[in-house]
């Protein structure tokens, strides 16, 4: 994955972003510090695919912030410029919240100026009593993008009519 | 390219393993950073201990 430009990402974000131990962090003024890092996913290999993974590294109730939002979206902004690739995200599980903050992930993307630029889309599948919220985001320049959402339906598909073992 | 051409590398039906992996992953990434603040906590009680001793 190419690294994104912190000083890029900082320059419209309202909090300042920087990269270390593999992780880009930020901190609120509510004193809560955020990690993001990304993971490979091979599901869509040749196309690369990456897994958004956000962390409150804080530990700390995060009280409604716009700019915890704003920032968050520039980060995707710049993951995009320089990685035309995909990007997955998976509701964290914590305290049967998923469907909340899948929720909120699509607010605060479809919030976001540039949304309709890119293709998102949430599914939900239910691994062993489990529910997982999945989304998938792809800039609709995308060349592959229809094969992409194909995929995507395919496996999903697949994913609801399987046995898990 | 034409839609229909594109060939993806990895047999269909891997979403499965690949979700339960990244929640494996994301266990792991977190039980790390629990780590990492339960040592700097640790560090920090001790520098106020050390600073606390000098003082007295």
């Amino acid at each position: 994955m190419n690294s994104l430009d912190t000083n890029r990402i900082t320059q419209f974000a309202p909090y300042k972003v920087w990269y270390t131990d593999g992780e880009y962090r930020f901190e609120t003024d509510h004193g809560i510090l955020y990690a993001i890092d990304f993971k490979e996913e091979p599901m869509f290999s040749p196309i690369p695919a990456y897994w958004f993974n956000l962390m409150n590294r804080s530990r700390k109730a995060s009280p409604n912030d716009v700019k915890t939002r704003a920032t968050v979206t520039c980060i995707i902004e710049e993951f995009f410029q320089a990685n035309p690739d995909i990007l997955l995200y998976l509701c964290d599980n914590a305290n049967d919240q998923q469907a909340m903050r899948s929720r909120l992930f699509l607010r605060w993307f479809n919030g976001y100026a540039q949304q309709e630029n890119y293709y998102i889309r949430t599914e939900k599948v239910d691994d062993e009593g489990e529910e997982n919220y999945v989304a998938i985001i792809v800039s609709r320049q995308h060349p592959y993008l229809t094969n992409i959402i194909e995929r995507f339906d395919t496996e999903i598909a697949m994913f609801k009519s399987e046995k898990p073992s | 390219m034409e839609a229909t051409t594109f060939k993806f590398n990895r047999p269909l039906g891997s979403l499965r393993s690949s979700i339960r992996a990244y929640k494996e992953y994301k266990r792991e990434w977190e039980a790390r950073m629990v780590e990492k603040l339960a040592q700097e906590e640790e560090d920090i009680r001790r520098k106020r201990e050390s600073l606390y001793a000098e003082y007295e």
